[in-house]
C-alpha cells in the first residue's frame, strides 16, 4: 500500500513535469513565429553621404530598394559609390507610403541621377569618356518613409565587377581610369585595364551614316583634333594614328592604335589620365 | 539491449538511419533554391555562400544545384524581409534552421549551417516521431509498424525528400503533421487526456499551421482535435449477449472505475480537462490568427497578382470581362500570364492599385460565379499534385558531385509512381482522397472500441486536411509553381490511405474486455510497447 501511495503521490507531480516540458518545447519551437529575429538597424537614411562606398555581398543586398548597410572605406572592395542624394519628384514625396518594389523600379529610371552628376563625379567629358559604369538608386527604407523620408540615393558602379579602383570622384584623371574606358582587342569591346590594341576616345559616328564621304569628314573634322587633345604630347610607343574603327556595336569610333600594329597593350593612353600619375600608364601587353 | 527489442525504438532507428542514408549518402540530396531560402535563412544570421558571379546564369545558378553551404553574414534594414520589405516572413522551419546552424558548429559540417545538418535534424525528428507513433497507434503490432513504414517511406519518397535539406519550409510543414498526428491519436484514444497530450497537440498544431501560409489550412483539424472527443462506443448486439458482473470482468452499467457521476472524481476531472483543451484551442486560435495577420503584405500582393493574373485570367475565355467583373481596369489584360516583376510597368501604373484593393472574398466570389473557371482551376491543380516527384526545374544535388545541372534524384519512387499513375488519370487522386474519407467516416460510425474511433478520426482529418490545402494552395497561387507548394496536399493524399486501412482494420476489434476496480494494480500489458493514451486517476 505504501508504495502504492508513493506511486500516486508521485503522479501528480510526474504530470505537471511532462506538461511543464511539453509547455517549454512548444514555446521554444514556436519562438521564431512568436518573436521573429531583429536584424541589425545599419546606417540611417539621414546618414547617407556623397563619396561614400558600399559593398553588396549577395544578389538580395543588390536588388534591394533601400541600403543601410554601414559604407566601406573606398579603399576596400566595394561596388558602388554615392554620387547624389536628392529629394524625390513632388508627386511621390506626397505618397504617404512607399511604393511598391515595381514603381520604385520605374520611377529609378526616371530620376535624376544621370550623365551630368556621374561626368562630374569622375571627371569625363566628350572626349574623355568614360564606360562600364553604371548608376543605382536606392530609396529610404518603409520605416523611413514612413518617417518623413523623402531623398533618394544615387549610385555609381562599375558593370559586372567589385572594385578595388578607390574611389571613383575625379578617376578620369588617373591611370586606374583604365578599367572604366573603352578598348577594342580585335573588334571585342573590353575595358582598358586588359590587354587591347586600340582605345577609343571621343564620340562615335552612327552606322546609318556611314558612308565614305561622311567617314572622311569625321575622321578629319572630329577624330584627329579629339585625338590630339585626348594623346596632349603623343607618347613613344603609342603615337597619334586617328582612326575610325567599328566595335561590334556596329558604331564607328575614333581610336587610337598601339604601335607597332598588332602589339597588345593594357591600361589608358589619356594624356589626363598620365598627367594624373606622372607616368606613361599604358604599358605593354600580351 | 533490452530497449532495441522494443519494437518503437527499432522502428525509430531504422527510420532515422533509412532517412540519414537517403539524404546524406553517396552524395547529399536536397531540393535547389529557386530564391525564397533567403527569407527563411536569413533569420538565422547567414547567406548562400555560392560566390555571387556563380549565383546566375543556366548551369550555375542555385536552382541548378542545391546551395548546401550557407556562412554567417549580417543583414541590416529591409536586406531580410520578404520580397525586399521589412516584413519578416515568419515560420516555425526558422527553428529547425537554428537547430541545424548549431549542429553544423558542434559536428564539423562545412560553413555556419550546412543543410546537411537540416537533413540530420530531420532525419532524427522523423525517426524520433516514427518511433512515437508505432507507440501510439492502436492496433496490433504489425499493423501498427506498415502505418508507420507508409507513412514515413511518403516523406522520403522522390517528390518530398529533398525539401529536408533545402531552404523551404516544408519540413516544418511534414515534421509538424507527423507530430500532429502522433499528439492527436494519444489525445483522443484517452478518455480523459493528460494536460501535457493537450498541450503537446497544441503545440504540435501550431508548429505545423505556422509552417508557412497554406498551412492554416489544418487549423480546423487541429482544433477538432482537441475540442472534439469520441464517445465511448455503446454496446452493440454482440456485447450485450457477454454477461456481466462476476463472471466477467467487464462491469454493469453504472458501476466500476468509470461509472461516478457528473459530480464525482471523474466528472471533474473531465470538466477540467475539457476546459484545459477549450481554453489551448482558444490559444492556437488566438496565434493562427495573429499568424495570419502578420505575415508580409508583400507576399500577400504577389499572391493577388498571381490569383488574377496568373490564375483566373488565365481560365476564362473572356479576360478583359474577368477583369471587369472583379471590378478592374481591362486594360490590365497586358499583364495577363506575367508575374509581377515583368509586368512592372504596368504595375507601377494608377490603375493597379485597383488590384491591391481587392480581398479574398472578391477572388472567391467570382470564382463561386464563375463555376467553368473554378473547374478549371481545380483540373490544374489536380494535374499540378499529379506530377509529384516527376520533372522539376529544381535541382536534386550539391554542384561539384557530378551530376548534371538540375538533375533530380530518384532512388524511392513507391509513391512517385502512384503519382505518375495519377498523372495519367488524376481522377485517381480525388478518388483517393474520397475512398480515404468514406472508408474513416464509415469506421468512425462502425468501430467498437475508443481507440478504432480516434484512428478513424485522425484518417478522416488527414483526408480533410489533404482536401482543405490543396484548395487553399490553388487558391492563392493561381497557377504558379503549383507542383512544388502542393507537396504538402500530396503527402497527405499517400498518407490518408494507410491511416483508413488502419482506421478500417481497428473498427473490427472487439471493446476491451477488462475494467478494473479502483485500487486494483496494473495487469500486465500485452504488448509492451504500446505506450496507449495517458488516462490518469483523477
Amino acid at each position: 500500500m505504501t508504495g502504492g501511495r508513493a506511486r500516486r503521490g508521485a503522479a501528480p507531480l510526474r504530470s505537471v513535469a511532462a506538461t511543464a516540458l511539453a509547455a517549454t518545447a512548444a514555446l521554444l519551437a514556436l519562438q521564431p513565429v512568436l518573436r521573429p529575429p531583429e536584424v541589425a538597424a545599419g546606417t540611417p537614411f539621414a546618414q547617407q553621404r556623397v563619396g561614400t562606398c558600399h559593398r553588396a555581398d549577395t544578389p538580395e543586398e543588390v536588388y534591394l530598394v533601400s541600403d543601410r548597410r554601414p559604407p566601406v572605406p573606398c579603399d576596400q572592395p566595394h561596388d558602388s559609390e554615392t554620387v547624389a542624394v536628392r529629394r524625390l519628384p513632388a508627386e511621390v514625396v506626397a505618397r504617404p507610403e512607399r511604393p511598391g518594389p515595381e514603381e520604385l523600379a520605374e520611377l529609378a529610371a526616371d530620376l535624376p541621377c544621370g550623365e551630368d552628376d556621374v561626368r562630374r563625379h569622375l571627371g569625363s567629358d566628350d572626349t574623355d569618356r568614360h564606360w562600364y559604369v553604371g548608376t543605382r538608386v536606392r530609396f529610404p527604407t518603409r520605416d523611413e518613409w514612413a518617417a518623413g523620408e523623402r531623398r533618394f540615393r544615387c549610385d555609381l558602379t562599375v558593370i559586372g565587377r567589385a572594385t578595388t579602383l578607390g574611389s571613383l570622384a575625379g578617376i578620369m584623371g588617373r591611370p586606374e581610369s583604365a578599367a572604366v574606358r573603352r578598348c577594342l582587342a580585335g573588334t571585342e569591346a573590353v575595358p582598358c585595364d586588359r590587354p587591347h590594341d586600340a582605345e577609343v576616345l571621343g564620340p562615335t559616328l552612327d552606322a546609318a551614316d556611314n558612308n565614305p564621304a561622311a567617314r572622311a569628314r569625321f575622321l578629319a573634322e572630329t577624330c584627329e583634333p579629339e585625338a590630339r587633345r585626348f594623346l596632349g604630347a603623343a607618347p613613344g610607343d603609342l603615337d597619334l594614328l586617328a582612326t575610325l574603327q567599328g566595335a561590334d556595336d556596329a558604331d564607328l569610333h575614333c581610336v587610337v592604335l598601339a604601335l607597332p600594329a598588332g602589339s597588345r597593350v593594357t591600361g589608358t593612353a589619356s594624356a589626363r589620365a598620365r598627367a594624373g600619375d606622372g607616368d606613361g600608364g599604358g604599358g605593354a601587353g600580351g | 539491449m533490452r530497449l532495441l527489442r522494443r519494437v518503437p525504438v527499432v522502428v525509430g532507428l531504422a527510420v532515422t538511419l533509412l532517412a540519414l542514408a537517403r539524404l546524406l549518402v553517396p552524395s547529399p540530396v536536397g531540393l535547389a533554391d529557386q530564391g525564397d531560402a533567403h527569407r527563411l535563412l536569413c533569420q538565422v544570421g547567414v547567406r548562400d555562400a555560392t560566390p555571387i558571379e556563380d549565383r546566375t546564369g543556366w548551369g550555375r545558378s542555385s536552382d541548378a544545384y542545391v546551395p548546401f553551404v550557407w556562412e554567417d553574414h549580417t543583414w541590416y534594414g529591409e536586406g531580410c524581409g520578404a520580397g525586399g520589405t521589412d516584413e519578416t516572413y515568419r515560420s516555425s522551419q526558422v527553428t529547425l534552421l537554428r537547430a541545424a546552424k548549431a549542429l553544423t558548429a558542434l559536428g564539423g559540417f562545412d560553413g555556419d549551417l550546412d543543410l546537411r545538418a537540416l537533413a540530420v535534424v530531420c532525419s532524427l525528428l522523423l525517426g524520433l516521431l516514427s518511433g512515437v507513433l508505432v507507440s501510439v497507434l492502436p492496433g496490433p503490432r504489425p499493423v501498427r509498424v506498415v502505418i508507420v513504414a507508409c507513412l514515413a517511406l511518403t516523406l522520403l519518397d522522390r517528390g518530398a525528400a529533398g525539401v529536408f535539406a533545402s531552404g523551404y519550409t516544408e519540413p516544418a510543414a511534414l515534421l509538424g503533421l507527423l507530430a500532429t498526428l502522433a499528439a492527436s491519436l494519444v489525445v483522443l484514444r484517452a478518455r480523459r487526456p493528460s494536460p501535457a497530450a493537450l498541450v503537446a497537440l497544441a503545440g504540435s498544431g501550431l508548429f505545423t499551421v505556422t509552417a508557412n501560409r497554406q498551412m492554416v489550412a489544418v487549423l480546423p483539424q487541429v482544433l477538432a482535435a482537441l475540442l472534439w472527443r469520441p464517445a465511448d462506443p455503446a454496446p452493440d448486439a454482440d456485447d450485450a449477449d457477454v454477461p456481466v458482473g462476476a463472471g466477467s470482468r467487464r462491469p454493469p452499467a453504472a458501476e466500476g472505475r468509470w461509472a461516478d457521476g457528473p459530480g464525482g472524481p471523474r466528472g471533474r476531472g473531465e470538466r477540467a480537462s475539457r476546459l484545459l483543451a477549450a481554453g489551448l484551442a482558444l490559444v492556437v486560435l488566438a496565434v493562427a490568427v495573429r499568424h495570419v495577420g502578420a505575415q508580409p503584405e508583400r507576399l500577400a500582393q504577389l499572391d493577388r497578382h498571381d490569383q488574377v493574373f496568373n490564375g483566373i485570367l488565365l481560365l476564362g475565355n473572356d479576360p478583359e470581362r474577368d477583369l471587369a467583373d472583379l471590378g478592374l481596369d481591362p486594360a490590365l489584360v497586358a499583364a495577363r500570364g506575367l508575374d509581377r516583376d515583368e509586368a512592372r510597368e504596368i504595375v507601377a501604373g494608377d490603375d493597379y492599385r485597383a488590384v491591391e484593393a481587392l480581398t479574398d472574398l472578391d477572388v472567391a466570389r467570382h470564382l463561386a460565379t464563375h463555376p467553368r473557371e473554378s473547374w478549371l482551376l481545380v483540373r490544374r491543380g489536380v494535374d499540378a499534385a499529379a506530377r509529384f516527384g516527376g520533372e522539376t526545374y529544381l535541382g536534386s544535388y550539391r554542384a561539384g558531385d557530378g551530376a548534371e545541372p538540375y538533375q533530380t534524384e530518384n532512388r524511392i519512387w513507391l509513391v512517385g509512381v502512384f503519382f505518375e499513375i495519377a498523372d495519367a488519370v488524376p481522377a485517381l487522386l480525388v478518388g483517393t482522397v474520397g475512398f480515404a474519407a468514406w472508408l474513416g467516416l464509415r469506421s468512425l460510425r462502425r468501430a467498437r472500441t475508443r481507440d478504432g474511433r480516434a484512428l478513424a478520426a485522425v484518417a478522416v482529418g488527414v483526408a480533410a486536411a489533404a482536401a482543405a490545402t490543396f484548395v487553399v494552395t490553388i487558391f492563392v497561387a493561381g497557377q504558379v509553381e503549383l507542383t512544388r507548394r502542393l507537396l504538402v496536399t500530396n503527402v497527405l493524399v499517400a498518407w490518408s490511405i494507410p491511416l483508413a486501412v488502419g482506421a478500417h482494420l481497428a473498427e473490427r476489434e472487439p471493446p476491451p474486455p477488462l475494467v478494473l476496480p479502483p485500487d486494483a494494480p496494473e495487469p500486465d500489458d500485452p504488448d509492451p510497447d504500446d505506450v496507449g493514451p495517458e488516462d490518469p486517476e483523477p
